[in-house]
């Protein structure tokens, strides 16, 4: 349904980090915030100008 | 007491709630007793013209069905929104754009290439394509400019009442009607319908455990006449969808699909009709959820049936 929407698929990640994996959760999320930063902000609009 | 003046106006929509407007039946004799009807495209020759010459607040209630999707029916939705007291939302596409709200999966650009090139039987070598303006000898002719996003009525104009449906049945209409000649009206905003609960209160069918191995599409299977459609495997918005229709359309074996908009409380119908699918699907190994999902073909237009625009995320992003 998101590739409907347009939603790229690097704007969603599912994955599993233990309570005591510390280290791991940081990397993901590093990781994450770095893919989306590279995407740019996501236009509700879809980029048309009346949205 | 001096009569009520009514408007009713048609904007992105089909036509069918005026019929479910007519539906009414002899209702419509009570109606003309106590209102006149000073604005109705499909009834009575009353000019845009006519409507603007009208002073600010004079009419006292606009019934407004459709979604906006170009500068016409914009410019009238506020040319309304000026003369009356009270405006309506009537039927699922003025309250969430409806069935041509989910043309937000294209644009302007990809809808009119499909329509004037692309489609089989279209032969259009010289690329012609609607313009606003054009000059002939005569003068300029002009067309509404249309949008790329399709808009609800009340991202538009403020919408005092809603009334939801595909349309709407004639006992909600009736009940907002009712309403308004006896001067009855509940707070402003509210979602004029008989129950604020999902379809599935309504429902006769059984409810027992939701497993599912296997979606299907309503060709594909003829229902048990007893059982959750859901639990059949097919993709029922009942759960998700407000009540008030009496769930017509599960006793006559035909899965919800969402016409009354959210239940209350609830602001995105589809992500809240996913999420209910999603807790049914019966297994717990992630290639056999991929296989089973599958069978869903066009996840927005089951899940955002009517309320894509109106939804979250509005629109598609085109790329």
């Amino acid at each position: 349904m998101l590739a409907q929407f347009g939603i790229e698929d690097e704007r969603v990640r599912l994955d599993w980090v233990s309570a005591s994996e510390g280290d791991h959760f940081a990397q993901v999320v590093s990781e994450m915030t770095e893919q989306v930063r590279k995407l740019g902000p996501f236009s509700r609009n879809g980029g048309g100008k009346d949205g | 007491m001096a009569k009520l003046k009514v408007a009713l106006y048609w904007a992105a929509s089909c036509g069918g709630c005026e019929i479910a407007q007519l539906q009414i039946g002899d209702k419509l004799l009570k109606l003309v007793e106590a209102a006149d009807i000073v604005f109705w495209p499909v009834a009575i020759d009353v000019k845009y013209k006519d409507v603007e010459a009208m002073p600010a607040k004079s009419i006292d209630v606009c019934l407004f069905n459709g979604a906006i999707r170009n500068s016409e029916q914009e410019h009238i939705a506020k040319m309304l929104r000026e003369k009356s007291k009270v405006v309506i939302a009537y039927g699922a596409c003025a309250y969430e754009g409806g069935i041509p709200g989910l043309g937000n999966l294209f644009n302007r650009k990809t809808i009119f290439d499909r329509v004037y090139t692309e489609t089989p039987s279209t032969d259009n070598s010289g690329q012609i394509f609607p313009q606003t303006a054009y000059q002939v000898p005569e003068g300029e002719l002009t067309l509404p400019e249309f949008y790329d996003t399709v808009k609800t009525l009340r991202q538009t104009v403020d919408v005092d009442y809603i009334i939801p449906g595909c349309p709407p049945e004639e006992k909600t209409t009736w009940l907002a009607l009712e309403a308004l000649i006896t001067g009855k009206l509940p707070p402003r905003g509210t979602v004029i319908s008989h129950s604020i609960k999902g379809v599935c209160d309504e429902c006769p069918r059984k409810r027992d455990v939701k497993k599912v191995k296997k979606f299907y599409r309503t060709f594909e299977i003829i229902p048990e006449a007893e059982t959750c459609l859901l639990e059949q495997g097919l993709l029922c918005a009942g759960l998700s969808t407000r009540g008030g229709c009496g769930a017509l359309c599960p006793q006559a074996n035909m899965p919800c699909t969402g016409c009354y908009g959210p239940v209350e409380g609830v602001i995105d119908q589809g992500a809240h009709f996913l999420s209910a699918v999603a807790s049914v699907i019966d297994s717990n190994s992630p290639e056999e959820v991929q296989k089973i999902i599958e069978d869903i073909r066009d996840p927005v237009g089951t899940f955002y049936r009517y309320s894509l625009p109106d939804s979250l995320l509005r629109r598609a992003k085109i790329k």
